[in-house]
């Protein structure tokens, strides 16, 4: 799976999450989940269950630090198909 | 340095897809596991989790993403307090449940008046205060350094989504203020 179909199915994950519609026009790699986007810390355990769920893998702890900006998720999620191939 | 965090649970955990079990999993430590045994109780140590973060990186700079770099160490019920470790750093709260709300605060070991109980004022009881609260949603950013350094009181706060708290330690207690306050996020 590439980036563009990783993002593709990443984006209405994290979409479901943002309480401030503004804040999703305009979604780039360097997008911080938190600071940029405004998601409560509680729904990026959800985004992270999501994720599993989706892309049928594991993320560990260290892996969920990872998850910082959307670039970042998107990069580590493509790392984890990798190795589950 | 203290640290603040509400958890509103009219839209917490408990109103989504996911199980208890799948949020411990990301969530807690193995310690932790035997004092979480329903979802108000992961909530409240969430909760506990949080003010410890935000008190953290308030005073060391350090931001990250991982629930699990927070250890709840000691929870006492009886007097609703917790003890929390992040990485060699100590910190100590207090905690409150409420039907609508739970609150956390969080202080370093080292502030002066960690023996403080925990007030929680309602939004209703905020009448008296109002320039005070004026000058917080005019600017709650500034409002804060402002009492902080001007003034010498720790304080916190918390605005996401439609609310905000407010916290602040004087004279020995805490004191946590919140309010529900559409279109000043």
């Amino acid at each position: 799976m590439d980036k563009a179909e990783i993002l593709t199915k990443l984006e209405p994950i994290i979409k479901t999450y943002i309480t401030q519609p503004d804040a999703a026009a305009s979604i780039t790699d360097d997008t911080h989940l938190l600071r940029d986007l405004k998601i409560n810390s509680a729904h990026l355990i959800d985004i992270v269950l999501d994720v599993e769920a989706a892309f049928s893998i594991t993320i560990t702890d260290d892996e969920v630090e990872k998850m910082d900006t959307v670039g970042n998720a998107v990069a580590m999620i493509g790392q984890k198909l990798i190795k589950t191939e | 340095m203290i640290g603040v965090d509400i958890i509103d649970l009219s839209c917490s955990f408990s109103g989504s897809k996911y199980g208890l079990e799948d949020y411990k999993r990301k969530i807690l430590n193995p310690s932790e596991m035997d004092l979480c045994n329903d979802l108000l109780s992961l909530e409240c140590i969430w909760a506990m989790k949080e003010s410890a973060y935000k008190c953290h990186s308030a005073e060391t700079g350090d931001t990250f993403f991982n629930p699990k770099r927070i250890w709840v160490t000691q929870l006492d019920l009886n007097t609703s307090r917790f003890h929390a470790e992040i990485g060699c750093r100590s910190y100590k709260g207090s905690f409150c449940i409420t039907p609508e709300y739970i609150y956390a605060i969080c202080f370093n070991l080292h502030s002066e008046d960690n023996q403080g109980r925990l007030f929680i004022k309602s939004g209703s009881s905020l009448a008296s205060d109002q320039e005070e609260w004026t000058e917080f949603f005019t600017s709650p950013d500034h409002f804060t350094k402002y009492l902080l350094h001007d003034r010498g009181f720790p304080c916190a706060i918390e605005h996401k989504g439609h609310y905000y708290a407010y916290s602040r330690s004087h004279h020995g207690a805490y004191y946590i203020s919140a309010i529900i306050h559409q279109g000043h996020t």
